[in-house]
């Protein structure tokens, strides 16, 4: 029951607890022609008052006005609905609607759409950046998100549904997907689970993906998030479902995999094999970043006899001065990165840059002279922290960070044991998780030899003639791989 | 039912954490190598161990402890009480034999090291002339005396003419019937110099004589690939060539007829590296193949001849003729040694005659 509901239960004028907001504004006019008196209920910080003034009122005061029927003829703004059901005067008012009440006809209720966008200006994507390619990004307005997507796919197919969410924030959110190529149990799922949410507010596209994820205990995003519209608008080509949430400028896709987190858009803009290079290298420095610590505390407390007799002297002689165990001592240079980083995204940007002198310099070098860390493992968690950050997605980067941390334990506990042990639990979760009911690891498992084109390699564009299997597109064929791309001489065409 | 296996996960990484050993690097002392001599009592044996201290500069300074008992674990638990740290064995590189004990068998010293699994089958193994304890104990260079003999060792398996020897090759040598194990012998010349000497061959595990170093590649050249070495061959008339081989291929063959006859097919290629000569024409060329394809033939017989002398076989020819004859007899083989007749051919060929002519 909403907060209206229980009001109108108490007081049948509804106007009382509008009034109490300041911004509530109520007046009166008087038709010329008619003689009839005409209410305006409105929210001054939700309409735009030059549309109220300049088309609504001059046409609602000088033609004649008998009935609310009339509004629709004299006024000239295509929104104009007219309702008997005092229950819509809530959802119009704050959607920016201005309730017109008629005193000849009082059981109806009139509104007018003069909305008042406040939008921010179109701006470069931060988080996904990419030198060449599109500079658009989603903004926080539902509104232009959708036309920035619509304009990429100017098709009828592209279907839009919209949804509200939040029984307090009422968020618009739209489901978008290719009728035809998407397969609808994707659909409907994304649908089912939308109306399901029993929520409050919803401040951000997070709050739908942790409401949607089939398992939000895990530490990987189950939804890609996108600020990029190109990205959206690729995706939902390739038979995906993507959610546009009214506030949020980053745009959910669903189902997703594992290998999408390490695709960054620019891929797809760059030559295949710099860009299928670019991807192995980012593949590497993650599993890198995960087990390098790990790695150094395994083989530096129990498995002496793996480190190559040239590199033991450097080990042992950094090593030397240094009272804490190994164990201690990633621990030490882990935590300092972590808090680097954290320091540095809560502190605003002029002051973060002084982050990076305190952290990179002082504490880097004062903590190998102090003899608090050996210089071989600042290296290791320096060069680790940097191949956390070459994950494209920012929410994939921070899960990296956090998993490194298991490895680490169990390698001080059972040794590279340890870490075999972390990896088998770290793959039967990831084989386990779905996303949308979707296999999360797909193409490798199940494995899709076919669906591996765009995956830790990207194949050139006209080999990706064919829709991931995995998704069940309706039509599973893009484009015809022999017609896509044909290099004729010039002399040839002109001989035909 | 989860969380039981979660508790029994938590509680088994608790408890279980007692159970592995921690040896972190800069609280042990990693032996590097390990040297055996005959003790001065009968029965006991003297063990060396060479330990690397790290200096600051990257250096390393040599440590070694010595120990005397007749149990090599125990040999081990005494090192314990001389050495600050515990010492470990799992780094071990190269461990030496003094000729002498040497003499009496090296079965049993092997047993410890496959028994090990902390240490590593490529390690290296190595007869020396004197005590091994010297040996170690001497000043080689800057990486220390073990990583400089090991080295030395595996630069010379790679690129020369020393045969492939570690402890992998030495067990499965040891264990196959039909063959004897060889190992490098090493001498040491004075406190800053030490050379590999030539071949120590054992019959049944036992050593019995050096095979000089001038007769390795010969002997390389009989048992395993890429033998590397430089030799001279003397033409007629008196000039000489230096030949470097790169590659060498050799091939066993019996005769169907007469099995005691056996034809050993070498293939060698190299380079002509040094001429005295006014210039190489394609019959010099020609000529020096031959003289080298006859030098190769007769050195590898002798060798063979020699082998068959001293009644070992270090070549493994038993071993082959195990692979090809069906219900071979080993006793059989052991009496008939001595009536196998050999053939040796050398097929050699010039690859490069050097860039200007």
């Amino acid at each position: 029951m909403s907060i209206w509901d229980k009001f109108k239960k108490n007081n049948n004028d509804w106007q009382t607890l509008l009034k109490q907001s300041t911004d509530y504004q109520s007046t009166y006019y008087i038709n010329t022609k008619t003689n009839n008196r005409f209410d305006f209920h409105f929210f001054s910080t939700l309409i735009d008052e030059q549309i109220v003034q300049e088309s609504a009122l001059p046409a609602l005061l000088n033609e004649e006005l008998h009935t609310l029927d009339d509004i629709k003829k004299i006024v000239p703004i295509a929104d104009v609905q007219i309702s008997k059901d005092p229950s819509d005067i809530e959802q119009k008012i704050f959607n920016g609607y201005v309730l017109i009440t008629l005193d000849s006809d009082k059981n109806r209720y009139g509104f007018i759409a003069a909305q008042k966008e406040i939008v921010r200006g179109l701006s470069q994507p931060e988080i996904e950046f990419s030198v060449i390619g599109p500079k658009e990004a989603f903004v926080e307005s539902i509104g232009q998100n959708l036309n920035l997507i619509r304009k990429r796919l100017p098709i009828k197919e592209l279907i839009s549904e919209e949804f509200t969410v939040g029984s307090l924030s009422k968020t618009r959110v739209a489901v978008l997907h290719i009728e035809g190529i998407t397969n609808s149990e994707n659909v409907e799922t994304v649908k089912q689970r939308l109306t399901n949410i029993e929520i409050d507010s919803i401040s951000d596209s997070s709050y739908i993906v942790e409401l949607l994820s089939d398992n939000s205990n895990s530490l990987f995003p189950q939804l890609l998030d996108t600020e990029r519209p190109d990205r959206v608008a690729a995706i939902l080509s390739e038979g995906k479902v993507a959610i546009v949430v009214d506030g949020s400028p980053h745009v959910l896709i669903a189902p997703t995999t594992l290998i999408e987190f390490f695709s960054a858009f620019e891929d797809y803009f760059l030559n295949w094999i710099v860009a299928s290079f670019f991807r192995l290298v980012r593949v590497f420095a993650v599993i890198f970043s995960i087990l390098v610590t790990p790695i150094y505390v395994a083989a530096l407390t129990y498995h002496f006899e793996l480190i190559p007799s040239d590199l033991l002297g450097t080990l042992v002689t950094s090593r030397r001065a240094i009272p804490l165990p190994p164990i201690l001592e990633a621990l030490f240079l882990e935590l300092t990165i972590e808090l680097l980083r954290e320091a540095g995204a809560r502190l605003p940007t002029k002051v973060g840059q002084t982050i990076g002198i305190v952290g990179g310099i002082v504490i880097g070098t004062a903590s190998v002279e102090a003899g608090l860390t050996s210089n071989v493992l600042l290296i290791f968690v320096a060069l680790g922290a940097l191949g956390s950050f070459t994950t494209p997605v920012y929410k994939m980067s921070n899960t990296i960070r956090l998993l490194r941390f298991p490895f680490l334990l169990f390698a001080q506990l059972w040794g590279v044991l340890g870490i075999v042990f972390c990896f088998c639990i770290l793959t039967a979760h990831l084989l386990r998780l779905t996303s949308l009911g979707r296999p999360f690891l797909a193409p490798i498992y199940p494995l899709r030899i076919k669906d591996m084109k765009d995956s830790i390699i990207r194949s050139p564009l006209q080999d990706m003639s064919s829709r991931p299997t995995v998704l069940r597109t309706q039509n599973p064929k893009r484009f015809n791989k022999k017609k896509a791309k044909k290099v004729n001489d010039i002399d040839e065409e002109s001989a035909k | 039912m989860k969380k039981r296996i979660v508790i029994l996960l938590i509680a088994a990484s608790i408890c279980l954490t007692g159970c592995v050993e921690k040896k972190i690097v800069d609280e042990i002392n990693i032996a590097i190598a390990a040297g055996f001599d005959s003790g001065d009592e009968k029965d006991k044996f003297k063990t060396t161990f060479l330990m690397q201290d790290f200096m600051k500069d990257m250096s390393v300074q040599n440590r070694t402890i010595t120990t005397e008992g007749n149990l090599r674990r125990e040999v081990l638990s005494d090192a314990h009480k001389q050495s600050p740290a515990p010492v470990v064995v799992g780094g071990m590189r190269l461990t030496l034999y003094e000729k002498s004990l040497a003499e009496t068998g090296l079965g049993e010293y092997v047993d410890t090291y496959q028994r090990d699994a902390s240490i590593g089958t490529r390690i290296y193994f190595a007869t020396t002339e004197g005590k091994t304890e010297d040996a170690l104990k001497a000043d080689y260079g800057l990486q220390g005396n073990g990583s400089f003999i090991s080295d030395m060792i595996e630069h010379n398996i790679r690129q020369g003419d020393v045969p492939k020897t570690n402890l992998a090759v030495f067990l499965h040598d040891y264990y196959q019937q039909g063959k004897d194990v060889y190992l490098p012998h090493l001498k040491k010349i004075d406190d800053q110099n030490i050379d590999i000497a030539g071949l120590m061959l054992f019959k049944d595990a036992k050593a019995l004589f050096v095979l000089p170093s001038e007769k390795l590649f010969y002997f390389k050249l009989l048992v395993d690939q890429y033998s590397k070495g430089d030799f001279t061959v003397t033409l007629d008339n008196s000039e000489k060539a230096s030949i470097h081989s790169i590659i060498s291929k050799h091939k066993f063959k019996i005769e169907k007829k007469d099995p005691t006859h056996l034809t050993i097919n070498i293939k060698v290629k190299g380079n002509i590296k040094e001429y005295t000569g006014h210039s190489l024409s394609p019959s010099r060329i020609k000529e020096i193949s031959k003289e080298l394809e006859n030098k190769v033939e007769k050195e590898c017989y002798e060798l063979v001849e020699k082998f068959k002398e001293e009644n070992i076989d270090p070549v493994g020819f038993g071993a082959f003729y195990k692979t090809k004859i069906r219900h071979f007899d080993f006793e059989k083989w052991k009496e008939s040694y001595g009536d196998l007749t050999v053939d040796v051919n050398c097929d050699a060929a010039i690859l490069e005659t050097g860039a200007i002519y």
